[in-house]
C-alpha cells in the first residue's frame, strides 16, 4: 500500500504493508527517533503526537492513518535549536540511557500544551504510558516541572 | 500476522452491509486488533469516515459515539457530568496514549475479562445502538448475555441517564497501569441519607460479571450507619478460576473486603 504521511510538517510518501503499525512504518523510512520497544502498546518508547495527541504508534495500524499530522521528538525541538522542554530534561539530568526520552518529551510537550501549570499528580497521569527501564523517574518529573516554570516565564 | 484487505467507508448502511456479508471485522482505531490474529477475517473495516466520534447530552440522557475514546468521553464527561461514574472508571483505565485511542465501541464489542468499561455500563443501565443485522436499542445486560447480538451488527452507540449517584470504581492491580484481575463498580441512588436502589458489579469473575443481587436488596433502604460489615461480606459471593497470578480464593476473599471499602469510598466522593 502507499501514501502520503505528513510528519512533521512535511509530506513524506511511504510504501507500507496492509498489517504493519505506523512504527514500523515510521523506522522503515528513516524517522528513527520514534524508538522500537514493547510493541505492545505498554511502554511509550514508540510515542508519537498523532493529530496532537499522545499515542502508542506500535497500535496504529498504518492503514488508518489518513490526513493525520504526525509529530515526533524532532518535531518539537533539533539538537542546535531544542524546545524549552528539550532544555529542561538536560538540565534536570532527566537522560539516563535516553531511549525512552523521546516519547517522555513528546508526553511532557503534550501535557503542557493543554495545561501549563501541572501538579505531580498531573504529570505522573501524563507521563502513566512511558516506561523508563533506568527507572529515572524522580528527575523526568522534576524535569516537566522545570519545563513548566520556564514556559511561565517566557 | 496474515496481510489484511482493508475496507473504507463513510456511509453506516454500506458499513453494516460489509459487516452483515461477508466476514469482516470493524476497526474503530483501539488496540484490541492490534494484537491478535487476523488470519481467519476477510478484511478490515475502517470505520473513521463514519461520524459516531461525538458525545452529546439531551435532557438527562447522555449518549456517545461508538468512535469516541475514552480520552474523548473523559474530556466532555469532566465537563457536563463530574460526578458520573463512567468518567472515573475511564480515568483509571489504561494509560494515557492508550486512553487516546481505545474507543467505546471497540471496547464494548471485545469486552476483555479485564474490562474497565462494562462494570459501569451495567451500573447505569446503558442501552447499546447497534446498526446492522440486529438494528435497534438494546439493554447493556442484554447486549453482553446475548452474543448473537454481536455478529453482523456495529455498535454506533451508547447511551445512559444521568442523574446524581454516588459511586466508586475499584480495580484490583498489581501496580496501576496492570490489566486489572478484577474490577468493583459500585453505584448508589440516594434519597437524603437512605440507599434508594444500588448496583454492585464485579468483572473478572468465574461468570465474568457478577451482579452481587443479595447484596443489592440489603443495601437498599438503609443509611450507611445501618449497614453491618459481616453481613455485607457474607453476601459476595463470587468465584475465580483460571488466574495464573494469584491464588483463586484469596481473590475471592479480597472481593469481600474491598466491597465493603468501595460501598464507603462511594459515599465519600462527593
Amino acid at each position: 500500500m502507499n501514501t502520503v504521511l505528513k510528519i512533521n510538517g512535511k509530506n513524506i510518501d511511504v510504501k507500507f504493508d496492509s498489517d504493519e503499525h505506523l512504527l514500523h512504518t515510521l523506522r522503515n523510512h528513516g524517522i528513527s527517533e520514534v524508538k522500537n520497544g514493547c510493541e505492545e502498546g505498554e511502554c511509550g518508547a514508540c510515542m508519537v503526537l498523532l493529530d496532537g495527541k499522545p499515542v502508542n504508534s506500535c497500535q496504529v495500524f498504518t492503514a488508518t492513518v489518513h490526513d493525520s499530522e504526525i509529530t515526533t521528538v524532532k518535531g518539537i525541538g533539533t539538537l542546535h535549536e531544542p524546545s524549552i522542554i528539550q532544555e529542561a530534561y538536560v538540565e534536570a539530568g532527566a537522560v539516563q540511557c535516553g531511549f525512552c526520552t523521546p516519547g517522555m518529551v513528546l508526553a511532557s510537550y503534550a501535557l503542557l500544551r493543554d495545561n501549563p501549570n501541572p501538579t505531580e499528580d498531573d504529570i505522573k497521569r501524563a507521563l502513566s504510558g512511558n516506561l523508563c527501564r533506568c527507572t529515572g523517574y524522580v528527575k523526568i518529573i522534576e524535569a516537566v516541572q522545570l519545563a513548566a516554570q520556564k514556559l511561565q516565564n517566557t | 500476522m496474515s496481510k489484511i484487505k482493508w475496507y473504507y467507508t463513510d456511509s453506516l448502511a454500506e458499513a453494516s452491509s460489509l459487516l452483515r456479508e461477508k466476514n469482516i471485522l470493524p476497526h474503530g482505531g483501539g488496540t484490541h486488533l492490534n494484537n491478535i490474529d487476523l488470519s481467519h477475517v476477510n478484511g478490515l473495516l475502517d470505520l473513521s469516515g463514519l461520524e459516531l466520534n461525538y458525545i452529546k447530552q439531551d435532557g438527562d440522557i447522555i449518549e456517545i459515539g461508538s468512535m469516541a475514546t475514552y480520552a474523548d468521553v473523559i474530556e466532555k464527561l469532566q465537563a457536563i457530568s463530574p460526578n458520573c461514574m463512567l468518567l472515573q472508571t475511564l480515568q483509571n483505565s489504561a494509560n494515557t496514549p492508550l486512553r487516546n485511542r481505545i474507543t467505546i465501541g471497540g471496547s464494548l464489542g471485545h469486552i476483555p475479562q479485564w474490562s474497565d468499561l462494562i462494570g459501569a455500563l451495567l451500573a447505569l443501565d446503558a442501552k447499546v445502538i447497534l446498526a446492522g443485522k440486529h438494528e435497534g436499542e438494546y439493554d447493556i445486560s442484554r447486549f453482553w448475555n446475548d452474543d448473537e447480538l454481536r455478529e453482523g451488527s456495529l455498535i454506533t452507540a451508547v447511551k445512559f441517564k444521568d442523574y446524581p449517584h454516588k459511586s466508586y470504581h475499584y480495580r484490583d492491580v498489581k501496580t496501576k497501569n496492570d490489566m486489572p484481575l478484577f474490577t468493583i463498580s459500585t453505584l448508589f441512588d440516594m434519597d437524603n441519607d437512605v440507599i434508594a436502589n444500588t448496583h454492585i458489579i464485579i468483572v473478572g469473575t468465574k461468570d465474568r460479571v457478577s451482579k452481587i443481587v443479595e447484596l443489592e436488596k440489603y443495601l437498599t433502604g438503609k443509611t450507611i450507619q445501618q449497614l453491618d460489615e459481616q453481613t455485607v461480606i457474607d453476601l459476595v459471593n463470587v468465584e475465580f478460576v483460571g488466574n495464573r497470578s494469584t491464588d483463586n480464593d484469596y481473590l475471592a476473599h479480597k472481593t469481600k473486603i474491598e466491597t465493603w471499602r468501595s460501598i464507603f469510598r462511594a459515599m465519600e466522593r462527593t
